[in-house]
């Protein structure tokens, strides 16, 4: 097929066909072409989209894994003086009573988060830890879980800075005894549902852990006064001992704590 | 427009599209106005690589040629208005995945070819006929090789033969004056006309040559 056999039919058309697409159509196509070309070579945002997509999923996702587990483990405000205070004694020079007062705190917040624990194993396990869940029932809870802090100006005033004695060693593992293991504690958490099972093994490990920290603080310093309070007796033996090994003048101020804290306990005549 | 010229073996030759008359381009250094590098496929790399002077000197050579097919086969002014503005945000749509491996011509009268049957499939009729020249646009019609020394009626003898031919063209099957169109205003060749339309080489070959015989006995029986 040649051209040359449609020469006027070339011509006709051209003559025809002469159309022109309007000028404002012009002007939006080009200025479309514009603007995608503005997107392209101007901003480049489009390069920008997989990675913000990425870090915003990772940020989300690390967010909302730490919000749950904070949800899960709060932030104990009762272990905060505990952590500056372990934090000050291994930076400044200690005072004598902060280890004492720092397992006390503990004991106290292991406590309380044990009562807590409790109260969110009940609150899955039924509708009847409804009642548990009331804000003044936890509360009792909490006061019969842990150990009644002594007043301030009853406390011995110094417990002796020496190294751990036996009847103060002996003083505390009873003490620790009183108290609920954290074995026995995990065991006490009975799970009631297979979910709450992995909560109650973390829960475990972490009592054991704690456990295990407290009784190495425990053994490297003096005995503890709730001890004391606990159990005259080993009070008076322990002033007995200090007497025997020449350490009068805190055995007289140990004696003087000791009657004020129980008057009415008969003290032996060695003692006195 | 672009021009069309017989090749040496007598196959559909297209001489390369030339920028409309009158058109102000920017005049700015760029690949499109590189001599070297002024073919329209690689203009439409550049453009797609962004060159926006490529862009314009692009639409310029094709507007024209592009318009009038889709007036030819839709038959309305504003509905090719229409189209001609989708076909060409398509492609500036898809400029990213231009690949060159044909004619950009062949490339964009695919686009448009597919967004006719696009809207004739949703409209649910067929192509229209195209427009059939008015007297009114008859008028305005140069004759060139009207020769003042002949007849006086020769320029009505040539308006009524552009009047007969705008009959015939109209009057084809949609598809042979796609095919026709097509090579008129861009100067496919057949196998471009079947790549264009997807149809086979034979097909596309067969829907021109009648549309050229249809018209060119139409135009023989006004003689």
């Amino acid at each position: 097929m040649s051209r040359e056999s449609i020469p006027d039919l070339s011509r006709l058309y051209r003559e025809h066909a002469r159309e022109e697409p309007p000028e404002w159509l012009d002007a939006r196509i080009e200025a479309a072409a514009q603007y995608t070309q503005r997107g392209v070579g101007g901003g480049g945002r489009r390069r920008w989209y997989v990675p913000v997509a990425l870090a915003a999923t990772v940020i989300l996702s690390t967010s909302i894994a730490l919000l749950n587990h904070l949800d899960r483990y709060p932030a104990d405000p009762e272990t905060k003086p505990l952590a500056d205070g372990a934090s000050s004694t291994h930076a400044d020079k200690p005072s004598a009573a902060a280890p004492s007062q720092q397992v006390e705190q503990r004991d106290r917040s292991m406590s309380a988060r044990v009562s807590r624990e409790r109260r969110s194993e009940s609150a899955i396990a039924g509708g009847e830890s409804r009642q548990t869940a009331d804000p003044a029932s936890v509360a009792r809870a909490m006061e019969e879980s842990s150990p009644p802090a002594p007043p301030v100006g009853e406390a011995p005033s110094a417990p002796p800075p020496a190294p751990a004695s036996k009847p103060a060693l002996a003083a505390s593992s009873a003490t620790a005894g009183e108290r609920e293991s954290p074995d026995a504690r995990a065991e006490s958490i009975a799970p009631e549902r297979a979910d709450s099972r992995s909560r109650i093994e973390s829960l475990k490990r972490r009592e054991v852990l704690a456990y295990q920290a407290k009784q190495e603080q425990v053994a490297g310093e003096a005995p503890r006064n709730s001890s004391f309070e606990q159990d005259p007796e080993a009070w008076l033996q322990y002033i007995g001992r200090l007497v025997r090994d020449g350490r009068g003048e805190e055995a007289r101020e140990s004696l003087t704590a000791f009657r004020k804290r129980f008057p009415n306990h008969p003290v032996p005549d060695e003692l006195k | 427009m672009a021009a069309v010229s017989n090749g040496a073996d007598g196959a559909f030759v297209s001489a390369p599209a030339t920028v409309a008359p009158g058109l102000d381009l920017p005049r700015h250094r760029s690949a499109a106005l590189d001599p070297a590098s002024n073919s329209d496929e690689a203009l439409m790399q550049a453009y797609r690589d962004g060159d926006l002077n490529a862009f314009q000197l692009l639409y310029r050579r094709h507007r024209g040629g592009l318009y009038r097919f889709l007036l030819r086969q839709c038959g309305a002014p504003a509905l090719a208005e229409e189209l001609f503005q989708d076909v060409w945000m398509n492609l500036i749509g898809a400029k990213d995945r231009y690949i060159p491996s044909a004619r950009f011509a062949t490339y964009l009268y695919r686009i448009a070819h597919n967004r006719l049957i696009d809207h004739f499939r949703r409209s649910g009729r067929q192509a229209a006929t195209a427009t059939r020249a008015s007297d009114e646009d008859l008028e305005d019609i140069d004759v060139l090789e009207a020769d003042p020394s002949e007849r006086p009626d020769a320029k009505l003898i040539a308006k009524a033969r552009i009047q007969r031919f705008a009959e015939l063209l109209a009057a084809l099957p949609s598809e042979q004056r796609e095919a026709f169109v097509m090579h008129e205003e861009s100067g496919l060749g057949v196998d471009e006309i079947a790549k264009a339309t997807g149809v086979s080489f034979e097909t596309a070959k067969s829907r021109l040559r009648y549309a050229i015989a249809k018209l060119r006995r139409g135009l023989m029986e006004l003689m």
